[in-house]
């Protein structure tokens, strides 16, 4: 009898003691006590957006004075051009058109990204605000592209209410441009339609 | 006499020196076994391009068994190598022989698979399976014409890979509401239960147009299954970029799969060991990435031997 009244004053002293040392930590806010905080893509992207089309932009090559064979992974390019036809796919998930750069003689074929949907690492591979090191895994950094896509879209291309219509117009196009055989795909950074 | 030794001491120095040049030390080149032919390309590419830089180059299997990869780093270590690369036994069971290796001064270079531990190794350098899994998966949508019902082939999913794969598939697809995913299960990287899933799959689920697989191997046993049933509708989709896998796309039983440019990425972990050994620069980040290439039916003719060549 006397050997459980002890147990049981001890067992209420660790209680007692443990209860004042555990801190209970709200589901959610355990990033605010470990500094772990869940990865969010589209936080990244939208505060690096501005200086990353900055650089594109000011990187941008004349597609006219590179050899388009050597595209490879991508390279930030610019032209003005001729739109010729415009299709629009997955309920105008995948908007793209083809153009015909001003000047060009060659026969790759050039289809810009029209979105809302976009393809490729285009952008985040020409890019050098942000690399592989500064995330913690190959996932993160693959978000990280398909953020900066969403961004461009909402920044670019959504403005534009781009259909049918474009057929045949003028544009300035300034993006990322990567090369399969013979086609060329662009994804815009800046676009203005004359 | 004295003007004779003089004479000797110099031609001796001479000859050193060119001793030097022609064998700049010997590389070690340890992976998993050559039974599989990635692994083989790993050894064959580093091989050739560590003899093409001057050096001897030995190439060993460690078998998947970490205490033989110990055994294989602690002789490159009594053989006094200038490097290892290495296609590692296992993320944590390697950090140990890796640690031996640091600690006698002889470099090591990770090539395909990394490791628990960062600043031990002077480069990890992996292919990009969350780009290469997203770019495959893009032209599988294109395929699918953004519609249908379709099943997943998941790898062993104790593997890092078979989530990085998945997921990275997800995120493309699952933008497609018109996609529908009826079966997910895992068939282990296993050909043999790639086959058998399949064929259970098309039991259940008759109304599928596409299966969507973590690895090649998997994804030839869904293709032969599809081809077995005269269902050659379904379009199937992996990720290496093997030979087998090349097969089926030629014959357009397969959508495509992407390339891991296991020989670029030996390739460049040779080049980095010889700079290390050099004058000791070592690369900008440990960790690095080497885009996979999606492989179809209009650039299949371009891949042999995990080798891309633009023709």
């Amino acid at each position: 009898m006397k050997g459980k009244i002890i147990f049981v004053v001890i067992l209420v002293a660790i209680v007692a003691f443990v209860s004042n040392q555990v801190l209970i930590i709200d589901k959610g806010t355990e990033g605010q006590y470990t500094g772990v905080v869940a990865f969010d893509a589209s936080a990244h992207s939208g505060s690096d957006w501005e200086k990353i089309s900055a650089e594109i932009i000011s990187n941008a090559v004349d597609i006219n004075a590179i050899n388009l064979s050597e595209l490879g992974a991508g390279k930030a390019i610019k032209f003005k051009g001729t739109v010729n036809e415009f299709t629009s796919k997955a309920g105008g998930k995948r908007n793209t058109m083809t153009v015909t750069p001003e000047g060009y003689t060659g026969n790759m074929t050039f289809t810009v990204q029209l979105g809302s949907i976009y393809s490729g690492t285009a952008i985040r591979d020409v890019q050098t605000v942000k690399q592989f090191g500064d995330f913690t895994n190959q996932t993160e950094w693959s978000q990280y592209a398909k953020a900066l896509n969403s961004q461009l879209d909402k920044e670019v291309v959504a403005p534009l209410a781009i259909n049918e219509s474009i057929q045949g117009k003028t544009i300035n196009l300034t993006g990322a441009a990567t090369a399969s055989g013979n086609a060329v795909t662009i994804t815009p950074v800046a676009l203005t339609i004359e | 006499m004295k003007r004779l030794s003089v004479v000797v001491v110099a031609m001796a120095m001479v000859m050193a020196f060119a001793f030097g040049a022609y064998a700049a030390g010997i590389i070690y080149i340890i992976t998993p076994s050559t039974s599989n032919p990635f692994f083989g390309t790993e050894q064959r590419v580093g091989v050739a391009k560590a003899t093409e830089l001057g050096y001897e180059a030995k190439a060993f299997s460690h078998d998947d068994d970490a205490a033989i990869q110990l055994q294989l780093f602690e002789a490159a270590i009594s053989d006094k190598a200038v490097a290892i690369i290495c296609d590692n036994a296992g993320a944590d069971a390697s950090i140990e022989a890796v640690r031996k290796a640091v600690a006698a001064k002889v470099p090591v270079f990770l090539i395909d698979r990394e490791i628990n531990e960062a600043g031990l190794a002077i480069a990890q350098i992996v292919a990009d399976n969350a780009q290469g899994a997203a770019a495959i998966a893009e032209k599988w949508v294109e395929a699918m014409d953004y519609k249908g019902k379709y099943a997943e082939l998941l790898g062993l999913e104790s593997d890092t890979n078979c989530w990085v794969r998945s997921e990275n598939y997800h995120s493309v697809i699952d933008e497609y509401p018109d996609l529908e995913m009826v079966a997910q299960q895992s068939a282990n990287w296993s050909q043999t239960e790639g086959y058998s899933k399949t064929e259970a799959i098309l039991q259940a689920h008759p109304e599928i147009t596409g299966i969507i697989c973590g690895n090649d191997t998997m994804a030839c046993g869904a293709a032969q299954a599809c081809v077995d049933a005269k269902r050659t509708d379904i379009k199937v989709i992996g990720l290496d970029g093997s030979d087998d896998a090349a097969a089926y796309v030629k014959k357009g039983q397969m959508v495509g799969t992407a390339l891991q440019q296991i020989a670029r990425i030996t390739e460049i972990a040779v080049e980095q060991a010889d700079a290390y050994v050099k004058d000791g620069t070592k690369p900008a980040t440990e960790k690095q990435l080497v885009p996979c290439i999606a492989i179809t039916k209009d650039n299949v003719a371009n891949l042999s031997q995990f080798v891309y060549t633009e023709k």
